[in-house]
């Protein structure tokens, strides 16, 4: 018999995960998946997505007993998928090369061009670009894992300072400072950049 | 010629863009075989009635009211005038009981 994952109520499966049916944590996983993926793709480099996602689901399997009934499952797991993420991070710079400050002529040349950037369909095209991936790469490596994390949540994805203080469980006040510092620093690290779009 | 503030929106808007676009970027799966048969590994959730388990919880839960209880009453022990309060009452037992008679020849 083949079970309608989605009418499955969440608590009833980690309920029987919990009694010890380890098998029933795979309809969590496979009703899951995509959510958590959408998160991990955004934050963390294409080639760690599969591992960081597993890793996401395996410290969701062994935190289970924390989760309550008053909770929305979706929410409970995506604290935990942004927390992982942040850990990658946090790992990743202690052991990091110096990240790559200096542009090449094909981002010169892709900065030029968006000065032109007039319609929305241009500005789409603009964001697709390799160039525009490499470069805020290169924007994000520049900044520490905190400041990295903020940057994506509340100035990047626009998440608010409370919802963004719930997923990596700091105070309000302290995603709002870092908020502030972090920006700040980006808009130093862009300025070259702005600079270059007025042309060598 | 645009402005600064324009430049900076537009770029910062375009990398905006470039962030939303990784969500749908069709790369990487959640590998659900290779994290079951890790979840599998890790075997059956320790359950609530595991007495050991209850044991370490409530121990770990009790430790700052413990400690707590601790230092106050060191701090109270440490105040208390114990030692003068000892030395009268050694007073008292030493003394040689004086009879009237004894007082009287003195």
């Amino acid at each position: 018999m083949v079970m309608d994952i989605q009418k499955l109520d969440d608590f009833f499966i980690v309920s029987q995960v919990i009694e010890g049916n380890v098998n029933a944590f795979e309809h969590l996983m496979k009703k899951y998946q995509e959510d958590v993926l959408k998160i991990v793709r955004k934050h963390v480099p294409v080639n760690d997505v599969e591992e960081i996602t597993q890793d996401i689901f395996v410290r969701a399997y062994q935190s289970l007993s924390g989760f309550k009934k008053k909770n929305r499952f979706k929410q409970w797991l995506s604290v935990i998928a942004v927390r992982t993420c942040y850990d990658f991070w946090r790992k990743r710079y202690r052991s990091r090369e110096k990240p790559i400050t200096e542009l090449s002529d094909r981002h010169r040349d892709w900065l030029q061009h968006l000065s032109a950037v007039q319609s929305h369909l241009s500005y789409h095209e603009a964001a697709q670009k390799k160039e525009a991936c490499e470069l805020l790469n290169a924007a994000l490596d520049q900044l520490s894992a905190k400041e990295r994390i903020i940057i994506e949540l509340v100035h990047l994805e626009g998440l608010s300072g409370k919802e963004a203080a719930d997923l990596l469980g700091w105070s309000v006040a302290n995603v709002k400072i870092r908020s502030f510092r972090a920006r700040k620093k980006l808009h130093g690290i862009l300025a070259p950049w702005i600079k270059e779009m007025e042309g060598r | 010629m645009t402005s600064i503030f324009k430049k900076t929106d537009l770029l910062t808007s375009i990398l905006r863009e470039t962030y939303r676009l990784r969500e749908t970027a069709n790369n990487g799966d959640a590998g659900c075989a290779h994290t079951m048969e890790r979840i599998r590994r890790i075997g059956p959730l320790p359950t609530g009635n595991d007495m050991k388990m209850w044991f370490e919880h409530v121990v770990w839960r009790l430790s700052p009211a413990v400690l707590a209880l601790i230092l106050i009453t060191a701090f109270f022990v440490t105040r208390l005038d114990v030692w003068s309060a000892h030395e009268v009452f050694s007073l008292f037992e030493n003394t040689e009981e004086i009879t009237l008679a004894q007082l009287f020849i003195q």
